[in-house]
């Protein structure tokens, strides 16, 4: 291709002259507005905490990351644990709670397994008595504790 | 988060540059050393592609995943690479290859370029992971493949979309091994690279075919656009599927004009590559490969049963993927509507072909690339370009048609841009993205009145 000439064509010289014009009007006008947009990004990630930003999603499922933290702590790497979402108060929770907790708490806690009877149960308002003899491990008094039911 | 994780992410990155290169020098791409620094990108994409499909498969078969398994299957593809490097290069030493100087455009186009993948790491560096469908279940598979040396059934059968496919999760274990944990905020910096390596290789594949004025400007337009701003280093699939598909792309519509085989061979590893990174990934590729086919209509004969056998590594995975699925019993779900909803549902056509159309040019998802791209292929068909202009209409019209499907038979999702509700926004970059990479060549050649034989390396 020989850029000191014209196209063979007027058509193909007009057309790709607009093409080269449109993209380089575009990437002028797009280039600095992505840079400022993804250095606000990266200000807004560097005020994080280690903690916010490994929970990430799940602030805007659990009303208190400790919760999960506190069972990756405690229950062992090939333990397994299943997630109680009751009908008591919960401080902080958010229309996300209820349908996601599980789904979220099977991706944090991984190598930790979900089951339906693990003695281990992470507890978002729920009715502890129901679940039988249980030990309070862990509790934020605000409806979010780490349980263990006794055998 | 730490700095252990990011040399570990950067060790990655250097392994699959390796065993990439090793693979390119074995098909005969890259055959000097010059040609191999200028393809680094592409020797990215490759060796990912390559460690990805060889790791899937033998998740499939029962070898359980660990980091010694990773540095074997590397070690391996490298030693296949160089073996038929040797055999093919026999007797002829690596030659150095000659230099080129930089021209201010190209300067200028690589800084511009390097500014927002700079950008873009400083935002990933400590992005946490907000995408949905990453907590969902990509992530999950990954950890459960880097915690359990395998794919779990009994995790997966819990997990929704279970039976995606496994590339992506297992290229994410590989990138928690060289971290040393399963780090999800460093983890970003993997799909960075999958960036940075994509612009490279795009790059690298175009510059010694058209000169850099009309590459950079497109490239640069194309990386700034916010459907890869904003998702640009998220863990998910999609930008990685475009990048496979986009790179297939190129090489296919260099192989029209230039009839290299290495160029078909590679375009159908990563095709193969896409279909186990995601289930669109054999339709958009069966799409490069028919567009191809119509571009090489007078000579059918010839090129159809090469076409053909490029689509076998895409089929052949599926093919293995699903059989896996089914021997773990977990069910493979087809479209709501089976595979011919159009013809029962004709109602959704219009709706849903409106609404790709609305994604292209209603919108600021894509900015002004796809009017650059119509502008472009109706320059190069309105100038007779030839092949190029036909491949490249043909995957406009044949992507286009196939993200309209996927809403079509999908009447569980509404017609509508929220990408919680409907992946449109992100189906459309298996469009935009792999046109675009290839409309540096389709304007080269108009300009040129359709003669776009200008050699490689």
């Amino acid at each position: 291709m020989t850029f000191g000439r014209f196209a063979i064509s007027p058509v193909a010289s007009c057309g790709v002259a607009a093409c080269v014009v449109v993209a380089v009007a575009s990437a002028a006008v797009e280039v600095p507005r992505s840079v400022a947009k993804l250095s606000r990004r990266a200000e807004h990630n560097a005020t994080l905490s280690f903690s916010d930003r490994a929970f990430a999603l799940g602030n805007n499922i659990y009303p208190d990351q400790a919760l999960l933290y506190e069972a990756r702590a405690r229950i062992p790497p090939r333990g397994k644990y299943r997630v109680e979402v009751g009908t008591k108060p919960i401080d902080g929770a958010t229309g996300w709670t209820q349908p996601y907790a599980l789904t979220f708490a099977r991706y944090f806690l991984l190598p930790r397994l979900p089951d339906p009877a693990a003695s281990w149960v992470i507890c978002l308002g729920c009715d502890a008595q129901a679940l039988g003899k249980t030990t309070v491990v862990w509790d934020d008094h605000d409806g979010s504790s780490l349980l263990r039911v006794r055998t | 988060m730490t700095v252990r994780a990011i040399v570990g992410v950067l060790a990655l990155d250097v392994a699959l540059v390796a065993v990439g290169t090793c693979l390119l020098w074995g098909s005969g791409i890259a055959g000097s050393l010059r040609s191999m620094f200028r393809l680094v990108g592409l020797a990215w994409l490759t060796g990912a592609a390559a460690m990805g499909i060889t790791l899937s498969l033998e998740l499939m078969i029962g070898v359980p995943y660990r980091l010694l398994t990773a540095l074997v299957t590397a070690a391996s593809l490298a030693g296949i690479g160089i073996a038929v490097g040797r055999a093919k290069h026999r007797g002829v030493a690596l030659r150095i290859g000659p230099l080129r100087r930089l021209t201010l455009i190209a300067a200028l186009g690589a800084g511009v370029a390097g500014l927002v993948l700079e950008a873009q790491f400083r935002a990933a560096r400590l992005q946490p992971v907000y995408e949905f469908d990453a907590m969902d279940f990509w992530l999950s598979k990954a950890k459960a493949v880097y915690y359990f040396g395998q794919l779990k059934p009994s995790l997966l059968a819990q997990l929704p979309n279970s039976y995606y496919p496994p590339l992506m999760p297992v290229l994410d274990a590989v990138s928690f091994s060289f971290m040393g944990s399963a780090d999800t905020v460093t983890l970003n910096l993997f799909y960075w690279s999958a960036l940075a390596a994509f612009v490279a290789a795009a790059a690298g594949l175009l510059k010694p075919r058209v000169p850099a004025i009309i590459m950079w400007p497109t490239l640069l337009a194309l990386v700034s656009v916010p459907v890869i701003v904003n998702r640009g280093a998220a863990p998910l699939s999609d930008l990685p599927l475009d990048y496979l598909v986009a790179t297939a792309a190129l090489l296919l519509a260099s192989w029209l004009v230039e009839n290299d085989s290495g160029l078909l061979v590679l375009a159908s590893g990563l095709l193969g590559a896409a279909a186990i990174t995601k289930r669109e990934g054999l339709l958009f590729g069966w799409c490069l490969l028919a567009s191809a086919m119509a571009a090489n209509w007078s000579k059918k004969r010839a090129t159809w049963p090469m076409l053909l056998a490029a689509a076998v590594p895409g089929v052949a995975l599926t093919f293995a993927w699903r059989i896996w699925l089914s021997q773990v019993g977990v069910r493979y779900e087809s479209p709501e509507l089976g595979y011919f909803g159009l013809f029962t549902h004709l109602g959704r056509v219009w709706p849903s072909l409106h609404l790709t159309i609305h994604v292209l040019f209603g919108g600021s998802w894509w900015q002004l690339v796809p009017v650059i791209l119509v502008v472009g292929i109706v320059v190069a068909l309105a100038t007779r370009t030839g092949k190029l202009a036909t491949f490249s209409a043909a995957y406009v019209v044949l992507a286009g048609l196939a993200c309209s499907w996927a809403t079509l038979s999908f009447p569980s999702l509404p017609f509508s841009t929220d990408d919680s509700l409907n992946p449109i926004v992100r189906l459309t970059g298996a469009l935009v993205i792999p046109a675009t990479a290839v409309l540096p060549l389709l304007l080269a050649a108009a300009w040129d009145g359709g003669d776009p034989s200008r050699k490689q390396t």
